[in-house]
């Protein structure tokens, strides 16, 4: 079983990602530039008339699953008991799915308008941030669940592939007004925590029922770069055992990057403001020290060959448990140290927004995303409206490569200097998180005076 | 206070917000869903030579039967008998005993007891002993010489002169006869002797004494390097032998036809006179343990017709030769055929040979002490023929109770492939009986199925042009599964071979042919 448990935490990992689905890139909050975490979209930006921003912790999620999945139907509840159902997965599966998962947790920021020309002003910010793309066959999940029986005469593909990382990312922004304009610009200072990265060059995993006497083959040509998260690959024994680190978010300077924000915002009158920025420039991570776990290998099981000689002759033992053990490490994973280095993708915002009145605005945006598996586009249109000096809603329309309609959410409460809102690019999702297969969300909580 | 309930309002929805956002996901301690899984994988591949098979038939019965792999790849089975061996020595030891010698008078001759119709003209002695005694039964000493004129050593005749004091005996020494050369015309050794008294009064006979002549010996054990002599018309045993047949000595039984049998005598003769043959009798062995006789021209009880073996001729100077001759009994001088096509388990033979069968008076042969008539049988099957439901049981002992619980499985479902270049196709049930014999189960539901079909045959030459894909499926339920787990101890197999087109048509089995049989297995499994 240990094969099992294994390929069930894969999933789990994987399912786990997709729970929290998808929608677009924070385009809510792209079209949202009264609020402080504007800011982290656009270094340009500072509130306006406000001297000291500070940034409490807040968490953005932008996840996605191809196809229709949900965690609803994942996981089922039974007599009380969470119990993991493939079968309506696997329905649902598409022959390649991708998973796409963004996470952003702010854990704080300063910011400080100085005093004099041009109203220049400076914040440092810490984030961890995690960006994982992952694609798997459906026929993998079908191999897990159901076994090999479905697939005699088959070769089926069941390498994962995934580009996985995480890292602290500490910001260091300056923004000034030049005029009508505002320009910003923030290093940042990357420190990698963990990643798991399949190397592109070998994502063999295949595996051939015959249809003769269901011998099988097992064909690899897998490997995958790992940083703090597996130390040891062991398939020994018939298994298949992964070993893990112990998953923290400790901040350590051995994985280290760099990664620049630009941006701008032009007030082109008191109604309209347009903006854009270029996030995670020139951004990558080198990890050093790392492993790479290889599987490069050809296994033929044909059964236990028995002499024809031995069997007419009435031999006494027939020994089945040496042919077996040929079984015994067959993925042959090797291990080396290597280094590497992750590209941050590279993240583009534009956008406009016009106050049609004091209290109701328009506003839209684009994003375009390029640097990693494949790059992504997504345009929204938004609406907010401030019943109150309190309270600012707003909703939302977004069209993307997935979905061509997508709509969203915010709501923000300004209650003296207590700035917090929600926002979500895909509504549906943001309520109804285990039954939707994109999920977007994006809080955020500050102080500004 | 609306402000501050405000405040407080926002503070516990943030709160609520970053709490669920960090409440640990439950998955981990979730469990899988019960649901059934099937694998799908191999158990075993094997190849089951002709071979192998019999070399295994051969191996466990008669040491020395081989196969003959033929240039064609056919394949000869061939049953030898031991090499029996007719020794001269032991046909014709007429003087390897004791005789005694009466010498009654001073010419006298020995007839020797010859084999019938042998008439001895020299016989090269290489052993034995004679001894002769001499009794002076006159009142006066006697002079006498003692002469045995065919008994000579180098030349010189054999002779002793004693003179002897009036009752007194005398004895010549003992001579070994290794060396000697006896001749004779008629079979008959003349003694004579020469008896003067002391005055030179010859004594043409010397008294008796007590009833026994003056002059006794004795020859004992005599034995010869070369006999020459005329060989009558005289029959004399050869060879008697059993062979096995083990391709029919097993547990098998059905209907075998066998295309071609064939026994093959060899005579390997270097006796110096002709000699015939004769087959006394050729009986096969039922499994029954009916006999039944060899019939062909060549066996006639009763009567001269025989083969003549080949010899070395005297005139030709041909002593010490070996003469080989070969013969035998097929379809077209027997009803060999017939024969084994009862598969017999044994074979029993006689045979005799016929000295001067033509009874040529002038003949003039010989012997050494190292002649003999070795014969050697052999029966060859060329496997070619025919098998209909040609069939075994076996009865094998079974203990499931160290094996998989079988709740392990819901079902499973075994794949038999049989890849056969053979042109016999077996047919197969296994019965699985309780500890009282009462039948259980059965591998196979209803008639026992064909496991491993027979190749395609050219039905002219015999031989399969290709092989033949055999794919049996098996089902089996974890519920019967755990009766035959919990109540079988006897497998009971019953299996029969059959040839191509249903036995109709004479095959080859050739050696480089085989079947190949391995086996896969579908497993459903409960799982979570």
């Amino acid at each position: 079983m240990k094969l099992n448990i294994t390929f069930l935490y894969t999933c789990v990992l994987f399912i786990t990602a997709s729970n929290t689905s998808f929608a677009q890139q924070e385009s809510m909050l792209s079209q949202m530039n009264k609020s402080w975490q504007f800011n982290s979209i656009n270094p340009a930006f500072f509130p306006e008339e406000k001297r000291i921003a500070v940034g409490l912790p807040s968490f953005g999620v932008d996840a996605f699953h191809s196809g229709t999945l949900t965690y609803n139907d994942f996981i089922k509840n039974v007599n009380g008991k969470r119990q993991v159902d493939f079968e309506q997965i696997i329905s649902k599966l598409e022959p390649e799915n991708n998973i796409s998962y963004r996470q952003r947790f702010e854990t704080f920021s300063v910011g400080l308008r100085l005093p004099g020309i041009g109203k220049t002003a400076v914040s440092i910010s810490h984030a961890i941030r995690l960006n994982s793309n992952t694609s798997y066959t459906k026929e993998m999940v079908q191999l897990f669940w159901g076994g090999n029986a479905q697939f005699i005469g088959q070769t089926i593909q069941i390498a994962p592939v995934t580009r996985t990382f995480d890292w602290h990312e500490i910001g260091l922004n300056v923004s000034r007004s030049f005029g009508k304009f505002r320009v910003g610009g923030r290093i940042k200072y990357l420190a990698g925590i963990s990643s798991l990265i399949t190397d592109t060059g070998a994502q063999k995993l295949e595996v051939t029922t015959s249809n003769d006497i269901y011998q099988l083959n097992l064909n690899t040509d897998y490997g995958v770069f790992s940083s703090g998260i597996i130390s040891a690959i062991d398939t020994s024994g018939l298994g298949f055992n992964v070993t893990r680190n112990q998953l923290k978010n400790k901040f350590s300077g051995a994985n280290s990057g760099l990664a620049f924000d630009v941006g701008v915002v032009y007030n082109i009158n008191d109604k309209l403001t347009i903006h854009a920025s270029v996030l995670d420039l020139s951004g990558s991570i080198r990890w050093e020290a790392a492993n790479y776990f290889k599987s490069k290998a050809s296994y033929d099981f044909e059964g236990v060959t028995l002499p024809g000689a031995d069997i007419i002759n009435g031999a006494d033992d027939l020994d089945f448990s040496a042919k077996v053990d040929t079984l015994n490490d067959i993925f042959k994973f090797s291990k080396t140290t290597v280094d590497y280095t992750t590209a941050v993708p590279t993240r583009c915002y534009a956008g406009a927004r016009y106050e049609i009145t004091k209290r109701l605005a328009i506003a839209g945006s684009v994003f375009y995303e390029t640097g990693f598996l494949e790059d992504k586009l997504a345009f929204s249109f938004s609406a907010h409206f401030q019943p109150i000096k309190l309270l600012n809603v707003g909703i939302l329309y977004a069209a993307n490569k997935n979905k061509a309609a997508n709509i969203g959410a915010q709501i923000t409460l300004s209650p003296g200097p207590v700035q917090f809102f929600i926002a979500s690019d895909n509504l549906n999702g943001a309520l109804k998180p285990y039954g939707s297969s994109r999920v977007n969300f994006r809080t955020g909580l500050a102080f500004l005076m | 206070m609306k402000k501050l309930l405000f405040y407080c309002t926002s503070l516990l929805f943030v709160a609520t917000f970053c709490w669920q956002g960090c409440k640990k996901s439950d998955l981990e301690n979730a469990i899988l869903t019960e649901h059934t899984a099937e694998y799908a994988f191999p158990l075993f591949n094997t190849e089951l030579k002709v071979s192998d098979l019999i070399g295994n038939i051969l191996e466990e019965n008669t040491v020395g039967d081989t196969i003959i792999i033929n240039p064609d790849n056919t394949v000869t089975l061939s049953y030898s008998g031991d090499i029996t061996e007719s020794k001269a020595v032991d046909i014709f030891n007429f003087l390897d005993t004791l005789i005694p010698i009466a010498v009654d008078s001073s010419f006298f001759t020995l007839p020797v007891k010859t084999p019938d119709g042998v008439q001895l003209s020299r016989v090269d002695l290489s052993g034995g002993t004679l001894t002769m005694a001499i009794k002076n039964t006159m009142t006066e000493k006697i002079n006498i010489t003692l002469t045995i004129p065919q008994l000579s050593l180098n030349g010189q005749a054999y002779s002793y002169t004693f003179t002897i004091q009036p009752g007194l005996s005398v004895f010549t020494p003992l001579i070994e006869l290794d060396g000697w050369k006896l001749n004779s015309s008629n079979n008959l050794i003349t003694f004579t002797y020469d008896a003067y008294l002391p005055d030179g009064t010859r004594i043409p006979k010397l008294p008796a004494s007590s009833g026994l002549p003056a002059v006794v010996g004795f020859m004992n054990k005599a034995t010869f390097y070369y006999l020459e002599g005329y060989w009558g018309k005289v029959t004399y045993g050869l060879s008697t032998d059993v062979i096995d047949i083990d391709i029919n000595n097993t547990n098998l039984d059905g209907n075998v036809k066998v295309k071609n049998p064939k026994i093959t005598i060899t005579v390997f003769n270097s006796f110096g006179f002709p000699t015939r043959g004769l087959i006394k009798y050729l009986k096969f062995v039922g499994k029954n343990g009916d006999l039944i006789e060899l019939q062909s021209p060549l066996i006639q009880q009763g009567s001269d017709v025989g083969i003549d073996f080949a010899y070395p001729s005297l005139a030709l100077n041909e002593v010490g030769q070996t003469k080989a001759t070969t013969f035998y009994f097929d379809d077209t001088n027997s009803n060999i055929e017939e024969l084994f096509n009862a598969q017999p388990v044994q074979m029993i033979y006689q045979v005799d040979g016929l000295a001067n069968a033509d009874n040529n008076t002038a003949l003039l042969g010989f012997v050494t002490d190292s002649s003999s008539v070795r014969m050697n049988v052999k029966v060859e099957l060329l496997l070619e023929g025919q098998l209909k439901d040609f069939g075994a049981d076996q009865t094998l002992n079974l203990d499931f109770g160290s094996f998989a619980d079988s709740t392990a499985f819901e079902d499973a479902e075994f794949k038999l492939v049989t890849e056969n270049t053979m042109a016999l196709s077996t047919n197969l049930q296994v019965y699985f009986k309780d500890v009282n014999g009462n039948i259980l189960d059965s591998l196979f539901v209803g008639a026992a199925p064909d496991i491993i079909k027979a190749g395609p045959v050219d039905p002219i030459t015999g031989f399969t042009t290709g092989s033949t894909r055999t794919e049996t499926f098996i089902p089996m339920s974890a519920v019967r599964f755990e009766n035959l787990r919990k109540n079988a101890k006897i497998a009971f197999l019953k299996t029969s071979f059959t040839s191509a087109e249903n036995g109709t048509i004479p095959i080859k089995i050739l050696a480089n042919q085989s079947a190949v049989v391995k086996m896969g297995v579908r497993v459903k499994k409960k799982i979570g």
